[in-house]
C-alpha cells in the first residue's frame, strides 16, 4: 500500500513539474529588459535608479562595457564572479556557511579517533606519480582562485582541487594523517576573515561587504577591489574543509 | 546595523572552531550583543533596508527591518539567549551549530530576498539535523536530513520558477511586479511544501516527533525559534508577497494538521513525543489563522504563537531534562517541584485553562473564527482542545501523581529551574495584561498584510544604507 502511495505522490510531483515548466517562457525568448540580471552583465547598476527603471523608463543598456577600463563598477571580468562575490555577496557567506555547518554535522557523527588502514601497499607508480602530482594540483588550485575574478573558476572550485591534493595523499600514503588543528584554524580564521571583511566595508561604506577598495583595471591581476581578496579567502576555506571532510572519513572507531 | 545580528554570530561561530575552550562564552556574547543591537534599533515604525554591499534593490541583496521583522528577530534572540544560559552539559560541542543557527534564523528573518532566504533554510535545515542526532539520534537525524533537503530543493525550485516570471529575486519587487495565474499555483505549491516542513504542515511533519522526541536540545531550540521563524516566512511570503493567493490549500492542509497532530499526541508514550506533536497542532492554528489573512487574524495567529512559543520552552526545558536524567518520570514532580509547578502552568496554558496566556489566544481565535462566519475552525479547535485535555491531564497525574521507583535525586540546574519558573510566570502575567503581547503582534500583522508599504519602503525610499 505504501508503494502505491508512493508512486501516486510521485507521478503527481512529475505531472505538476510537466505542468509548471509549460509556464516558463521558452529558450531565448524571455524578456531580457525587465530582468534584473541584465544590468550585472552591463555593470551599469550604479547608474541605474531603481525607481525608474522599475517604472519602465529604463530599457537595456545599449553596450556592454566589459574589458580594459579602469575603475569600473565591481571590476572583475568575470561576470559570475561579479554577481557571486559582488553584487549577491551576502549569498556566496551563506553558502561558505553551509558548507561549514555540514563540515560540523560529519565530524560530529563520525567521531572517529584513529586513521583508518587499507591494509595494502599502495603501488610505485601510485607513490612516484603523487610526488609529481602533488605540488603540481596545490599550484592549480590557487591558479584557480587567485584567478576567480578574471577567468572561470573561483573559490569554490579551487578549494576543491586542494581537497583533491589532500585525498591523493591519504590514498598513496598509509601513514599520512592530517593536522587536524591546522585545518581547523585555517578554516576558522579564513571564515571570520570574510566577514570581517564584510565589516570593514560596513565600516568604511556604510553597508556590510562593501566594496572599498579601488577598483583598479578591469583585466589586471590586482583589480576588482575584495572580490580577489574574498576569493582567495573561500579558496583556502573551502580547501581546509573538505580536507577536514576527507580526513573525517578516513577515521575509524577504537 | 542589522546586518550585525547575522555578522556577529557567524563571526563568533568561525572563531570558536580554533577555540573550542571558550565558545560557550561566544554564543552568550554574540546572544547578547544582538540583544544590545535590538534594543538601540528600537521600534522601526516603517520599513529600514539595510542594502548589502550598497547595491540598491532590487539589484542587490537587502535586509528589512519592519514591525514584521523586528518582532521576530526579537523572539528569536531572546530564546538563543536563553539558550546560551543553559547549563554547558546540555549543549556540550554544539555551540558552533548553535551560533550557525542564530545567523540563519536571524538572516532568514531578515532578508528581503528570496534565494537569500533559502540559503539561509538551507543552513537552518543543515544545523538543525547536527543538532537533532545529538545523543545517537542518528536514524532520526537522517530522516529529517532527507526530508529538509528534499524540501530545500522544492524551495528552490519554487525561487527559480518566481525569477523565470518576475525577472527578480526581491521579494517586494515580486510582489509588486506579480506572478501570473499559472505561474503563481507553482509557485504557492512548491513554498508550500518547502516551507511546510520547517512549519510542520501535515504531510510533511513526519520527522517532528522524533527529531524532538529524541534528546533535549532540540526540541528547545528548534521547537521555538526556528518554528518561530519558519511560521513568520509563512506570513512574509503568503501574506505579503503573494497578497492571500494560494491561501486556501494552507487552510485545508493547516485544518488536517490540527487533527492529525492532536491524535498522534494522544497515542504517544513518550513525554517528548505528545509535545511534539503537540507543537505539530499547534503550528496547525498558527497556519489556519495566517491563511485568513485579516490584520485580526494574522494578530491572533502570532499572538497565539507567541503563547505557545514560551509554553513550549518550559515544557520542552523540564521534559529535556527529566528524560536526560531519569529512566521512569512516574511522581518525579514530587523530587523536582518547581519544574513540576512551571511544567504544568506550561501544559494548562497550551490546552488554555483560563488564568495562563493561552487561553487569551484560543478564546479570541474562536470569538474571531465565529464572528467571520467560519464554523468549521472553531470545530476543529474544539475537538483539539478536547483531546489536549486529556493527554496533559494523563502526564500531569503521571508525573505528579504516579508511584515513584527511583529514589536517587539529581538537583536540576539553577538556570533551568529560574527560566521555566519566569516564563510560566510570565504566561499568567499575559493573561492578565494581553495587551502586552498583543500590542507588538498587532503591530506585526499590520506590517504583514501591507504589501503596498513594504513595497514602497524597500523599493522607493530615499533612506537605504545602515
Amino acid at each position: 500500500m505504501r508503494r502505491v502511495f508512493a508512486a501516486l505522490i510521485s507521478m503527481l510531483l512529475v505531472y505538476m513539474m510537466v505542468s509548471f515548466l509549460a509556464v516558463l517562457e521558452p529558450y531565448g525568448k524571455a524578456d531580457l529588459s525587465r530582468r534584473v540580471s541584465v544590468h550585472y552583465l552591463a555593470k551599469d547598476v550604479n547608474e541605474v535608479e531603481p525607481v525608474e527603471w522599475i517604472k519602465g523608463k529604463i530599457q537595456i543598456p545599449s553596450e556592454r562595457k566589459i574589458y580594459g577600463e579602469s575603475n569600473l563598477e565591481d571590476g572583475s571580468a568575470n561576470v559570475v564572479t561579479s554577481i557571486v562575490v559582488n553584487y549577491r555577496s551576502f549569498d556566496t557567506l551563506g553558502e561558505v556557511t553551509v558548507l561549514l555547518a555540514a563540515a560540523i554535522g560529519i565530524g560530529l557523527v563520525l567521531r572517529g579517533t584513529k586513521r583508518m588502514k587499507y591494509g595494502r601497499n599502495p603501488n610505485f607508480i601510485l607513490r612516484v606519480s603523487t610526488g609529481i602530482l602533488l605540488p603540481l594540483m596545490l599550484m592549480f588550485g590557487a591558479y584557480v582562485f587567485v584567478h576567480g575574478h578574471l577567468s572561470p573558476g573561483g573559490g569554490f572550485p579551487g578549494g576543491t582541487i586542494l581537497a583533491a591534493a589532500v585525498l591523493l595523499l591519504y590514498l598513496s600514503n598509509e601513514e599520512f594523517s592530517l593536522k587536524e588543528k591546522a585545518a581547523k584554524f585555517l578554516e576558522g580564521s579564513m571564515g571570520s576573515l570574510y566577514v570581517i571583511v564584510g565589516l570593514a566595508g560596513l565600516l568604511t561604506g556604510g553597508a556590510f561587504l562593501y566594496n572599498f577598495l579601488s577598483n583598479g583595471r578591469v583585466g589586471d591581476l590586482f583589480s576588482a577591489g575584495v572580490v580577489p581578496i574574498v576569493y582567495i579567502v573561500i579558496g583556502l576555506k573551502v580547501g581546509s574543509e573538505l580536507s577536514g571532510v576527507i580526513s573525517e572519513i578516513h577515521r575509524e572507531g577504537e | 546595523m542589522i546586518s550585525l545580528l547575522v555578522a556577529i554570530p557567524l563571526l563568533a561561530a568561525f572563531l570558536s572552531l580554533f577555540l573550542k575552550k571558550i565558545s560557550g562564552i561566544l554564543f552568550f556574547l554574540s546572544a547578547l550583543v544582538n540583544l544590545t543591537v535590538i534594543f538601540m534599533e528600537r521600534l522601526p515604525n516603517a520599513v529600514s533596508i539595510h542594502a548589502m554591499g550598497n547595491w540598491k534593490p532590487p539589484f542587490g541583496i537587502n535586509l528589512v527591518l519592519d514591525n514584521a521583522s523586528f518582532y521576530a528577530v526579537l523572539i528569536v534572540n531572546l530564546i538563543f539567549f536563553l539558550v546560551s544560559l543553559l547549563p554547558q552539559k546540555t549543549k556540550r560541542n554544539y555551540e558552533t551549530s548553535l551560533m550557525l543557527l542564530m545567523a540563519a534564523t536571524n538572516g532568514f528573518v531578515l532578508t528581503g530576498d528570496l534565494f537569500n532566504s533559502f540559503v539561509f533554510m538551507e543552513i537552518i535545515t543543515i544545523t538543525a539535523v547536527t543538532i537533532a542526532s545529538k545523543r545517537e539520534n542518528f536514524y532520526n537525524a537522517y530522516k529529517y536530513l532527507i526530508l529538509g533537503g528534499v524540501a530545500g530543493s522544492l524551495y528552490l525550485l519554487a525561487t527559480i520558477f518566481a525569477y523565470g516570471t518576475a525577472g527578480s529575486l526581491n521579494m517586494a519587487h515580486v510582489a509588486m511586479v506579480g506572478l501570473s495565474s499559472g505561474s503563481l499555483a507553482a509557485v504557492a505549491t512548491l513554498y508550500t511544501i518547502g516551507l511546510g516542513v520547517e512549519a510542520k504542515l501535515f504531510p510533511l511533519n513526519g520527522w517532528v516527533s522524533g527529531v524532538y522526541g529524541g534528546n533535549e536540545l532540540a526540541p528547545v531550540v528548534l521547537g521555538t525559534s526556528v518554528s518561530f521563524a519558519a511560521l513568520y516566512m509563512v506570513g512574509r511570503l503568503f501574506g505579503t508577497v503573494f497578497q492571500g493567493n494560494g491561501a486556501e490549500v494552507l487552510y485545508a492542509l493547516s485544518l488536517i494538521t490540527i487533527l492529525a497532530g492532536e491524535f498522534a499526541a494522544l497515542r504517544q508514550t513518550s513525554l517528548l513525543k505528545t509535545f511534539a506533536y503537540s507543537s505539530v497542532a499547534q503550528a496547525g492554528i498558527v497556519i489556519a489563522m495566517i491563511s485568513k489573512r485579516t490584520e485580526t487574524s494574522m494578530n491572533l495567529a502570532y499572538f497565539h504563537l507567541t503563547n505557545d512559543v514560551m509554553a513550549k520552552f518550559v515544557i520542552f526545558l523540564v521534559a529535556g531534562f527529566l528524560v536526560y536524567n531519569y529512566e521512569d518520570l512516574n511522581g518525579i514532580f514530587k523530587k523536582h517541584r518547581v519544574l513540576g509547578i512551571s511544567f504544568s502552568m506550561a501544559t494548562f496554558s497550551l490546552v488554555g485553562f483560563p488564568l495562563f496566556a493561552g487561553f487569551q489566544s484560543k478564546i479570541r481565535i474562536i470569538m474571531e473564527a465565529f464572528s467571520s462566519n467560519d464554523l468549521l475552525l472553531p470545530a476543529v479547535l474544539l475537538l483539539a482542545t478536547a483531546i489536549e485535555v486529556g493527554y496533559v491531564i494523563r502526564w500531569n497525574v503521571k508525573l505528579w501523581f504516579g508511584e515513584e521507583t527511583q529514589e536517587d535525586k539529581t538537583s536540576a540546574p539553577f538556570t533551568v529551574g529560574l527560566f521555566a519558573m519566569a516564563l510560566a510566570v510570565f504566561l499568567v502575567f499575559v493573561f492578565v495584561k494581553p495587551e502586552f503581547v498583543l500590542s507588538g503582534t498587532q503591530k506585526m500583522a499590520k506590517a504583514l498584510i501591507d504589501t503596498e508599504g513594504y513595497i514602497k519602503g524597500v523599493l522607493f525610499s530615499t533612506t537605504g544604507g545602515m
